[in-house]
């Protein structure tokens, strides 16, 4: 018998809606509700022990004394297993079914899971901490759902290893781990090539990246000869000693630096601390990344008006998307403040 | 987010398609991925200059009208 925790908000739990949704947290003995439904889906070898239920709003309101609570709760019950949800697509009740998994694996050592929909609130926040099951948008695809979340529950409170996540039935938590197989890379590569060429399905085994949201082109500028002309770099080009602490990857800072210093390149010089791409050539001539030579020729001959002073940095690699987009924003504030009417970046 | 912000970015890159992939809108295929507007190979002379002809091609990309993101041809 695998005893469960199961969570809940006020809603499944039959308290009421949204009126009800300030519904105080409490422990209830047994299955309440889509409990129920793991019990029946695990036949007879699954048992609810407790159910935590708490109201959306109520959660969210204190949700650091909600978690003690459970933390309090769990400890005591000990199940070998905690489910919460399905939270299906809401925000509130997502996001709290993934805190509780979090908590119930990461202060109490409890395998836990929940199931949400793929673009659900919760994924983007707890992905890599917490293990997910992919469901429907809504309470319509609980039985799917629950039959799910057991099958990779009942494995992970066997102390089973995750496999791939497509293989699980679970959300990509993003972290790849190594393993040994039967064929070489240079063959499996050479077979899925062939697979291409013949028009028949392969899986590629690297997961590309979604593509970013289309951003409406800029309006051009109107006179090049008027234009103030900015360089931003995602290579990681830096004053040696890196003053500003530029990660070397997964970068969450970006810096500017004048471009006369970059001229001069020395006291201080430049180098790349960028970890993605062999920066000997950049170190030896930084314009080969940042080519302030050749805007400052264009601006002598007067192609443009003005180089701006300086030249904008960060790393681009294994740098998340929002902390690109932030950056980004950061930036294109900085450049409209400085008068800035076109940029020119550099991506290694 | 530069493009978003309504400035034109000509953004010179060798993976163009990568460019594209994460929004770009004016991207211009140039140099190797360790070096996008350096070409060792040649001489420093020879490098400036194919160089400032880089750049030209991004200013132009800046000044060009645009519906919709665009890898520039090698014109």
């Amino acid at each position: 018998m695998v005893r469960v925790a199961h969570y809940i908000n006020q809603f499944f739990a039959g308290i009421g809606g949204e009126d009800k949704a300030d519904h105080p947290f409490e422990v209830r003995e047994g299955a309440v509700g889509p409990g129920r439904a793991v019990e029946m889906a695990g036949g007879g070898d699954v048992e609810i022990v407790q159910t935590l239920v708490c109201g959306d709003n109520a959660f969210h309101a204190d949700t650091e004394g909600t978690l003690a609570a459970i933390e309090a709760a769990l400890a005591e019950s000990k199940p070998d297993l905690l489910i919460a949800g399905p939270g299906f697509n809401a925000g509130r009740y997502g996001l709290a079914c993934a805190a509780v998994c979090a908590v119930a694996t990461e202060k109490l050592g409890i395998p836990a899971l929940t199931g949400v929909y793929v673009d659900a609130p919760a994924v983007d926040v707890y992905r890599s901490r917490v293990v997910m099951v992919p469901t429907g948008d809504s309470a319509a695809g609980m039985k799917d759902a629950v039959e799910g979340m057991l099958r990779v529950g009942l494995r992970l409170a066997a102390g089973e290893p995750l496999g791939p996540a497509e293989e699980d039935g679970r959300i990509p938590m993003g972290f790849r781990k190594a393993v040994v197989t039967e064929t070489p890379v240079a063959a499996r590569v050479v077979d899925m090539l062939m697979a291409k060429l013949r028009g028949e399905p392969f899986t590629s085994e690297v997961a590309l990246p979604e593509p970013a949201e289309a951003v409406p082109p800029a309006p051009p500028v109107a006179d090049l000869s008027g234009a103030v002309v900015a360089v931003v770099t995602d290579g990681g080009l830096v004053p040696v000693g890196n003053p500003d602490g530029i990660e070397s990857s997964s970068a969450t800072k970006w810096a500017r630096y004048p471009i006369d210093d970059l001229v001069r390149n020395d006291d201080p010089s430049f180098m790349s601390i960028h970890a993605g791409y062999d920066s000997q050539w950049v170190d030896a001539d930084p314009d080969r990344l940042v080519p302030i030579d050749a805007l400052l020729d264009l601006e002598a001959e007067g192609v443009i008006k003005e180089a701006h002073p300086y030249y904008y940095v960060t790393t681009g690699t294994g740098t998340t998307v929002t902390h690109a987009e932030r950056m980004g924003e950061e930036i294109a504030k900085q450049l409209i403040s400085d008068g800035v009417h076109a940029v020119l970046v550099t991506s290694t | 987010m530069i493009e978003k912000a309504g400035i034109p970015a000509a953004h010179l890159a060798a993976m163009t398609s990568m460019a594209k992939i994460a929004g770009s809108n004016r991207i211009i295929s140039s140099g190797l991925i360790p070096h996008p507007v350096g070409d060792p190979s040649r001489s420093p002379e020879e490098e400036l200059k194919w160089r400032t002809g880089q750049v030209r091609k991004a200013l132009n990309a800046a000044a060009t009208p645009l519906d919709e993101a665009l890898i520039f041809p090698d014109w």
